[in-house]
């Protein structure tokens, strides 16, 4: 049989119509965000699902067996009068409901566990995590300025999960969490002046930006 | 002459993709980088960022026009002596309209009591999926400083206890844009 090899095909003016999807490329995009402002005082010591879609499970994605995605997570920070340290957690079914045996986060997350319903997990009480996800890309960031309010750290990470396992929706969840001595959140809320108001005076938005990669 | 249109063909055995429009990045714009030194020490005030960061010259001309432009902003946020907070808000145009606020603004927040040439990096991706346009889109970052600490010190970092407006370790803040296509 004959074959033709390309990289690409374009259209008789030059532009890429269609490129070639070789290892390695991204093959969808997607953003998730959340942009009005959550204050929570009572997250130390305690994992909570975030606001919004970010917490309900509504961030789905429809993806392809053996892909691998690349998540870059980006969270506002906001703070209050003195420091705040909070930190966020992105849990995922790798493609697969429930996720598969061994990779489920439980009691104990050194261990592991076999339903994610335990009451202490890295000393952290009364966690809201939904049974059946998958631990992976945690973050942090933090803001502090003494006795004054109203500033904000972006914070920023990314990585790359495994491949997926079953194609179709994969879903994904986060939680977040707060130093123990700086117990509270303010998502997306700053101020340019000194103030403690639940304003996003910048029209910030926490994001979460997924990229499909090809892994044929 | 005939006309074949489609946005992806598979391969026969398991459909994984040969070829496809979707997901593919057409295109990548870094022209607007600005590595100087730049202070400014107003308090709650918007102005736009110096150089090609804030003057519009950051641009793409979508090729398709269901295209998604994934814009990317790093900002190299410098301090003095105590605290500085900065606020960054970001802006599109599509061709001569007017500028567009977008929710990819972010913030950047530095403490060191005492002590000079705190350094950090700001960074924020952001998805633009709707601008429907193949027109020129410009894109720019404007600055609001905290009243109460907001210099900003743009670039500005030293290895020692020093105000001095240096770039010791040569770093750019910039805006890179990319065309992803859908």
């Amino acid at each position: 049989m004959s074959e033709t090899v390309v990289s690409k095909i374009t259209s008789r003016g030059g532009n890429f119509l269609l490129d070639a999807a070789e290892p390695g490329q991204m093959v969808q995009i997607q953003q998730f965000e959340y942009s009005s402002v959550y204050e929570d005082s009572d997250s130390d010591n305690k994992e909570k699902l975030m606001p919004g879609g970010f917490g309900s499970g509504a961030i789905k994605m429809t993806c392809s067996a053996g892909n691998r995605l690349h998540i870059t997570c980006q969270m506002q920070v906001g703070q209050n009068e003195t420091w705040r340290q909070n930190y966020f957690r992105v849990y995922w079914n790798g493609g697969e409901t429930p996720a598969p045996p061994g990779w489920i986060i439980g009691s104990d997350i050194y261990a592991g566990g076999a339903a994610g319903d335990g009451a202490v997990h890295a000393q952290k009480n009364a966690y809201e995590r939904v049974p059946g996800n998958l631990l992976f890309g945690s973050g942090g960031a933090n803001a502090y300025i003494e006795n004054i309010s109203g500033g904000l750290q972006t914070g920023s990470w990314s990585f790359v999960t495994p491949p997926i396992i079953n194609s179709g929706e994969v879903s994904f969840i986060m939680t977040y969490t707060s130093h123990n001595q700086a117990s509270t959140l303010h998502l997306n809320k700053n101020t340019t002046t000194n103030s403690s108001s639940a304003t996003n005076a910048i029209s910030c938005s926490s994001t979460m930006l997924i990229k499909e990669i090809y892994y044929p | 002459m005939s006309e074949v249109r489609t946005n992806s063909i598979l391969r026969p055995a398991d459909d994984k993709l040969l070829l496809r429009k979707e997901g593919c990045v057409l295109q990548t714009i870094t022209e607007a980088s600005y590595s100087s030194v730049y202070t400014n020490t107003t308090g709650n005030s918007e102005y736009d960022l110096p150089g090609d960061l804030g003057n519009g010259n950051a641009q793409i001309t979508p090729i398709f026009s269901d295209s998604r432009l994934l814009f990317t902003a790093v900002i190299h946020c410098g301090h003095n002596q105590t605290w500085r907070q900065n606020f960054f808000k970001t802006y599109y145009k599509i061709g001569s309209g007017n500028w567009t606020l977008f929710n990819g603004g972010f913030g950047c927040n530095l403490y060191n009591e005492g002590t000079h040439a705190m350094g950090q990096t700001a960074t924020v991706s952001y998805l633009l999926s709707s601008l429907s346009t193949t027109s020129t889109v410009s894109f720019k970052i404007t600055h609001i400083g905290h009243a109460n600490g907001g210099y900003l010190h743009l670039n500005k970092n030293k290895f020692s206890n020093s105000d001095s407006a240096d770039n010791d370790i040569g770093v750019a803040s910039q805006i890179i844009l990319q065309e992803i296509g859908q």
